[in-house]
Parts: structure tokens; C-alpha cells; sequence
């Protein structure tokens, strides 16, 4: 008896301890607002919480039209199992091709386990519950474990991977992650005792990962484990398959391109590859449609008589801010010499800035400058995590930047003071956190890294850079510049989606552009110039 | 009885970081050194450097000091490798160790918590030292690095990656970082790791095993760790790999940004080959 209450003593402060992590762990957790309760049913766990503070809520709108739970049409059945059978789709073609890309000898009874395993998790993790329209007409999306938990895959907000909130906001990422995290275990769990058991083996040991972490992997075969519940629950749903009660097309095909999902893309609605070629053809408008033309050109018509073309995803990008409700218009596939196109003038963009500026008109470009109007975080990614603080009245130059359906999240990446290049979200239209302002004198604390026009720069690209007739690698050779020469910019632009910077110089006499470097993925003007002339 | 034993010594470490932070009161509160230490001040800043407040639940045998220890000492007390595995041994359910369980992951949670406490204090402090200082801990901190970089935790091994870059040379780093990346998919990870390896290629590492390591994650590696790589690839192309690359880059999923950057990332090489 004293022996149990000594170690009850023992036990105590250590308790104590644990119990104060645990409560400044949820002080750091996501507060819900205005929560949508919902029943542990499909498409409506507890608790939706309002999608606004957490992500981007118009792209949300736009991109995931079907996969959104309507709680205000919980007894449609209609609604209900159009709703499943996308999410059915769209787990499965995740799953599947996930697994056949990590394991190309994965075969064919492997890949079926692999995306039941995966329809299992998602359902005892939410019953497939993640944006929803809550009773009160506001998108939620499903936070669980006292706010410390995201979506449809109930990613912890410890878990490394998912760092940065807009990844788990997002569905297709939310489940990418959670399939990645989850295949972990799958692949793992070859090598464990409790894995021998073939796939099912593989499937219960992955869960068991899943929940618990690494070193629980084989916790599904103790039956007094701490959380064997759990374990039972999964497997209660991967051998019974609750959802196929309701999924009544399981082999629907998804209408949206997951390529583009995946990607973090916006206009994907339309662009499903099995869309049959012959679909629209020679006769009607193709006002407000999307059109593709077999030079693998994407364009896009407002009026029916000009159609705006680019070849690149990133120049596309901004389409979804400038006509937002092409998000969701189908795909033509048309051939330049049809009748439809006859007298209809196609504009090709070889730069992304003029057509974003057209659907963000506060837009700075990449080499101008911006001011804070207020602390803003400093991410590591577009969608990423907090690395710092900028303040305001600081002043940044923008080297790249992203924009959204529209407008609503533009996010900047600017030239940082440690040499690093990281992202600042600019808030929203009429409510932005960043004015554009010009290089002058009073910013020029600001760290440059994008020659403009009238700065001194020297080349320092061993062997020097070729003097060309035009921007582009392919115009006429007018010189080759040799390598520490110093010259003045006359003027800068960026071309393609990458920000492929050139730069309008004279050097013996002559005019023309040299290449200074592109800013995406990554900003690399340093391979090819200095700025500030000899330094 | 074995389950008593641990609970003893986590409420003696408990009492001894407790008194630990009690002697220090006053002293810096966030614990993290930030200058460099010079040799004849390191006893001095030892009293300062307040160490994490679990840090004794590491130890294999919590001793309140009896004379000021200097930083070398503590560091290497504090990398002792069987203390960090005991508290490792903690993640498995039958370990007996003392965990309230509030959810599926407290315990994973609490020991990555404890073992970052402990890692990111060592760095802190080790970065504090001088050369000489290093010298005579790099090694326990090195093992210390290899053993964290095979961790079950992304996080931990993120931390292991930074301890690693001060404390291995050039080739151990580049063996090291390799197997530990290739145990994960985490693109946070793979930025960090990435750039370990962008300065190894730069400063002469033999590129072989490096050139694999991508190409093998590029074609079957977590979905955003490629896509991370894809992004970072620049520096690693060479014109002996290039066509390697290219060919990489057919195989990838059209549309994909991996496929987008790693087609980006070949022409600008290219550019940088003739002169733009």
C-alpha cells in the first residue's frame, strides 16, 4: 500500500510537468471560430471551424466545388453521394498513384490495399470530412484534437512535414500529406516483425504508425495497448468498407486534372485528361471558355473574338485571378484552322506580369519595391511557415510573387536582409498590408537583387554573357561581353513564368539585351550580375 | 519495479532542473548563448547558459554541480549517446517510462520534445565555444549528429542536421545527410539537407553519390521532398549529368511543378553554359 502511494509520489511532479506541456501545446492550437458542430458522420465530423482565418477561401471555393460537404443538404441523398463518390475518386487516384509512384513493383493487389488502407484512415481519422458549408452558410473546414489537428487526414500540427498551415488547409495536400506520412509506415512495416503478413499486415502496421508514431508501428498487435481502440476502429473500417454503403460509382472518373491539384494550381475544374477531344467544336462561341490548342497552348476567351494564349503553367496562374469563374469552365480542344477560330485574334503572353497585372491592379512586379504597413510574417514558402517578422515601414524589393482567384492571397517573395529570399502575404484587395513604392534614396536600406533600370552592374558570369538583339536566347548575338565589365541598365524585363530577367544595356556602341538570371524556383541573378557596378 | 526506478530518477531529474533553474535566477532567461566564448571565459559563461529545464531527464545521473563546470564539461555530459538512447527507449509503450498519454502521439511527442530541448541547447552552447573548445567536443557532438539523423522524427533529424554542419567535416556530412534524407519525406528536411549538400558539391565532394540521391528521389521520393529537390536542383548540374537530368525530367509527371522546375532549372543551366 505505502509502496503504491510512494510511487503515486514519484509520479507526481513528472505529471504535473506533462500536464503543463499539454496546456501550453493547446494554447498554440488553432481557436475555432464560429463552429459548425456536425455528427461523426460523413462529411460533417466535429467540429467545423470558419475556413477564413485558416487558408484561402476563394481558391477553396473555386477548386474544390464538389468535394464541399453541404451541411444544410445532410439529408439529400443525392448530395450526399455525389459528395462521396468525388471524394471517392479523388482518395483513390491520390492513393493509387501515390504508391505506384514510390513503388513501381508495387502490384496490382498491393495498390487496391494500399487505397482502401488510405480510404480506412480517412475515414476513422474524419469520415472523409473536410471543407463543408456549415448551417450558418460559412465554409468550415474539420479541426479536430482540441484544435491541434487539420482536415480530412488529421495532420498534427507537430507533424514536420505538413509545416506551414496553407499545406494542410488545402484538401489535395492534406491528403497528399497524410498519404505520404501514412506510406511511411506501409513501406516500414516490411521490415518489422508484425509486418509478415502481406498487405493486410502492411495496412494495420501502417495505421498503427500513423496514429501512434514510428515506434508504435506494431502497436495493433498488442491488445492491451494504450490506444488499441483505435487500431480496432481502423480495422473495423478497412474490412468492412463502410463507405462503398454510399460511394454508388466507385469507378467515377475525376473531372478535375489531380496533376494540377497536386501542384498547388488553381484552374484544374476544366482540365480533365479523359475529357473527350471532339467535344466542342466548329460551331458556337468560345466566349468564357477555356480553350487548348493542340500546340499545347492554353488560352482563354472573354468576348468570343480574341483569345489570350500562354504555354506556361505559371503565366496561366494568373487567368484564375483575372477571370475567376473560368476556375470551373470546361476545357475545348480546338485546332488552330477550325472554323470556330476564324477571324478571332489570339494574343500570346511570353511573360506572366502583363496579365496579372491586369487581374491585380495594385500588383508590384518583380524589381519593384514595397513598404509594410504593418508587422507581417516572414515564410519560407508561398504557403509556408514563419521564419521571422518584417516590420513596418520596412521596405522590400519583390522578386517573384504568387496570386489567387481574385486577388484575395497575394503573397510577395522578396530580397530578405540575410541573403535569403522569403515570402510575405499582402493581405487582402482594399485591405493590403504592402504598398508598392519606387526605388528612391529613402529605401535604399533595402537589399537590391534584381538589377532595374538606371542601376550600375558588372557582369560576373565566368566567360561573360552574350549582347542579343532581343529578349530571348534565340535572337541574333550582337556581342559577347566580357566577364567584370560594368554597365548601366536602360531598362529590365522579365519573360516566361519563371521571371527570366533581361536587361537593355550599351556596350561598344551598340544596344541590346543581356540575360541576368530567372527568379523562380529560385533567385540566381548572382550567377549572372552584380549590382552596384565594381565592388 | 522497474517502472518505480524510472519514475524515481524523472522526479530526482525533475528536482535537479528545478534547483538548476533556481540557482541560475537571474541569469539569462532564454538559456541560449549568443556570442562567441572566448577559452578563459568559458567556466564564466557556464554559470550563464542556463540549461533546458529537462535536460536532467537525459542525463544518465543528475549531479547538481558542486564546482562551476565549465561549458566543455557540460557539453560533453549533456551528449552522453546511452542517456539520449534511454530517453529513445522511452517512444516504445512496453519501456515502462512514465508518460501520461492524452492522446495517440504523446509519447513520440514528449520524447522528441525532451530530445530537441537537449540538442538545440548542446548546438547553442557548442557554437559558443572556441576552435580550440570544439576541438575537444566535436566528436561526442558529431556522434551525437549520426545518432539524431536516424532518429524516427523529422524534427529531431532536422536538428541533427544542424548539429551535424558544425561538427563534421566535408565527406562525414555528406555520408551522413544522404541515408537521413532518404528516410524521409519531409520538404522542410530536404531544404535543409539540400543545402548541406549544395555547399559539399561546391567545396569539392565527390558528386556520384549525391547525383543518385536525386535522381533516385526526383523518380521515387516523397512526393514534396522531389518536388523540394526539383526546386534546388541548379547547383547540381553538370554537363556530365545533364543528360541524366533530361532524361529524369520525361519521366516525371507532366505538369507536376517537379517536372516544371527540373525543366526550368536544365535550361537555365544551359543558359549559364552559353552565356544566356
Amino acid at each position: 500500500m505505502l509502496r503504491g502511494r510512494l510511487t503515486v509520489l514519484y509520479f507526481l511532479p513528472l505529471a504535473a510537468m506533462l500536464v503543463l506541456m499539454v496546456v501550453n501545446r493547446a494554447e498554440a492550437a488553432v481557436s475555432c471560430q464560429r463552429t459548425d458542430g456536425g455528427r461523426y458522420s460523413w462529411g460533417e465530423s466535429p467540429a467545423g471551424c470558419d475556413a477564413q482565418p485558416l487558408g484561402d477561401v476563394a481558391r477553396a471555393q473555386s477548386v474544390y466545388g464538389g468535394f464541399i460537404f453541404d451541411r444544410r443538404k445532410a439529408k439529400s441523398s443525392a448530395h450526399v453521394r455525389s459528395y462521396m463518390n468525388n471524394m471517392n475518386a479523388l482518395i483513390r487516384d491520390l492513393a493509387a498513384g501515390y504508391i505506384k509512384r514510390r513503388n513501381p513493383r508495387a502490384g496490382q493487389a498491393e495498390v487496391d490495399a494500399f487505397v482502401r488502407a488510405i480510404h480506412s484512415v480517412a475515414t476513422q481519422e474524419s469520415y472523409w470530412t473536410h471543407f463543408r458549408w456549415g448551417t450558418d452558410g460559412r465554409l468550415k473546414i474539420m479541426i479536430g484534437d482540441q484544435g491541434k489537428s487539420y482536415g480530412i487526414m488529421q495532420l498534427h500540427d507537430g507533424a514536420h512535414a505538413s509545416r506551414g498551415r496553407e499545406k494542410r488547409f488545402d484538401l489535395t495536400s492534406n491528403l497528399m500529406l497524410g498519404i505520404e506520412q501514412f506510406y511511411q509506415g506501409w513501406a516500414g512495416a516490411k521490415n518489422t516483425r508484425c509486418g509478415r503478413g502481406g498487405v493486410t499486415a502492411f495496412a494495420r502496421s501502417a495505421y498503427s504508425a500513423y496514429n501512434g508514431g514510428p515506434r508504435a508501428i506494431c502497436r495493433w498487435t498488442n491488445k492491451s495497448a494504450e490506444w488499441a481502440r483505435n487500431d480496432t476502429g481502423y480495422w473495423e473500417k478497412y474490412s468492412g468498407r463502410p463507405w462503398l454503403r454510399l460511394v454508388n460509382d466507385a469507378s467515377k472518373k475525376l473531372t478535375v486534372d489531380i496533376e494540377c491539384l497536386k501542384a498547388g494550381r488553381s484552374t484544374c475544374a476544366g482540365r480533365a485528361p479523359e475529357k473527350p477531344a471532339a467535344e466542342p467544336a466548329a460551331t458556337g462561341s468560345i466566349a468564357g471558355q477555356i480553350v487548348s490548342l493542340e500546340d499545347g497552348r492554353q488560352c482563354f476567351s472573354a468576348t468570343g473574338k480574341e483569345l489570350h494564349c500562354a504555354t506556361d503553367v505559371r503565366v496561366l496562374s494568373c487567368l484564375e485571378a483575372y477571370k475567376p469563374e473560368l476556375l470551373q469552365a470546361r476545357v475545348i480542344r480546338l485546332k488552330k484552322t477550325d472554323a470556330v477560330l476564324n477571324g478571332v485574334e489570339i494574343k500570346a503572353y511570353g511573360g506572366r506580369d502583363e496579365l496579372c497585372l491586369a487581374a491585380v491592379k495594385d500588383l508590384a512586379l518583380p524589381g519593384e519595391f514595397v513598404k509594410l504597413s504593418a508587422d507581417l510574417a516572414l515564410l519560407d514558402k508561398a504557403d509556408g511557415a514563419s521564419i521571422g517578422t518584417a516590420r513596418a515601414g520596412e521596405t522590400y524589393q519583390v522578386v517573384d510573387y504568387e496570386v489567387s482567384p481574385t486577388g484575395a492571397n497575394l503573397r510577395y517573395r522578396v530580397a530578405g536582409r540575410d541573403g535569403k529570399f522569403p515570402w510575405i502575404a499582402a493581405g487582402e484587395p482594399g485591405a493590403r498590408k504592402v504598398v508598392a513604392t519606387t526605388y528612391a534614396p529613402s529605401v535604399k536600406s533595402a537589399v537590391k537583387a534584381l538589377p532595374v533600370a538606371g542601376d550600375e552592374i558588372m557582369l560576373v558570369r565566368p566567360g561573360g554573357v552574350n549582347m542579343r538583339a532581343a529578349a530571348a536566347t534565340t535572337a541574333e548575338i550582337l556581342a559577347t561581353i566580357p566577364e567584370k565589365t560594368a554597365l548601366t541598365v536602360k531598362f529590365a524585363r522579365a519573360i516566361g513564368g519563371m521571371g527570366e530577367r533581361w536587361l537593355l544595356v550599351e556596350f561598344g556602341g551598340k544596344t541590346g539585351y543581356v540575360y541576368s538570371g530567372h527568379s523562380a524556383p529560385e533567385v540566381d541573378t548572382a550567377r549572372w550580375v552584380a549590382i552596384g557596378g565594381v565592388q | 519495479m522497474r517502472r518505480e526506478i524510472y519514475a524515481l530518477a524523472a522526479a530526482v531529474g525533475l528536482w535537479a532542473a528545478i534547483a538548476g533553474l533556481r540557482a541560475q535566477d537571474g541569469a539569462r532567461s532564454n538559456g541560449a548563448p549568443t556570442a562567441a566564448v572566448s577559452e578563459t571565459e568559458a567556466a564564466a559563461v557556464s554559470t550563464a547558459v542556463a540549461e533546458p529545464a529537462n535536460a536532467a531527464v537525459v542525463r544518465a545521473e543528475p549531479k547538481p554541480a558542486a564546482r562551476a563546470e565549465s561549458l566543455v564539461e557540460q557539453i560533453r555530459r549533456k551528449a552522453d549517446l546511452e542517456a539520449f538512447r534511454r530517453l529513445e527507449a522511452c517512444l516504445d509503450e512496453e519501456s515502462g517510462c512514465a508518460v501520461v498519454e492524452v492522446e495517440p502521439r504523446s509519447r513520440h511527442l514528449w520524447v522528441v520534445e525532451q530530445t530537441l530541448e537537449s540538442l538545440r541547447w548542446i548546438r547553442q552552447a557548442f557554437l559558443a565555444l572556441s576552435d580550440d573548445q570544439r576541438a575537444r567536443v566535436r566528436g561526442d557532438v558529431a556522434r551525437l549528429s549520426h545518432w539524431a539523423l536516424e532518429f524516427p522524427d523529422d524534427g529531431v533529424r532536422e536538428e541533427g542536421l544542424r548539429l551535424a554542419r558544425v561538427s563534421m567535416d566535408r565527406d562525414e556530412l555528406v555520408s551522413a545527410v544522404i541515408p537521413a534524407l532518404g528516410g524521409s519525406v519531409s520538404a522542410p528536411l530536404y531544404e535543409e539537407g539540400l543545402e548541406i549538400l549544395r555547399l559539399a558539391v561546391a567545396d569539392g565532394a565527390d558528386r556520384r553519390d549525391i547525383e543518385n540521391f536525386l535522381v533516385t528521389t526526383l523518380d521515387r521520393g516523397g512526393f514534396y521532398a522531389a518536388e523540394e529537390t526539383a526546386r534546388q536542383l541548379l547547383p547540381f548540374i553538370d554537363r556530365d549529368n545533364v543528360e541524366r537530368f533530361r532524361r529524369l525530367s520525361a519521366r516525371l509527371a507532366p505538369g507536376s511543378n517537379a517536372a516544371l522546375f527540373v525543366t526550368e532549372n536544365i535550361r537555365e543551366f544551359e543558359r549559364l553554359q552559353t552565356g544566356g
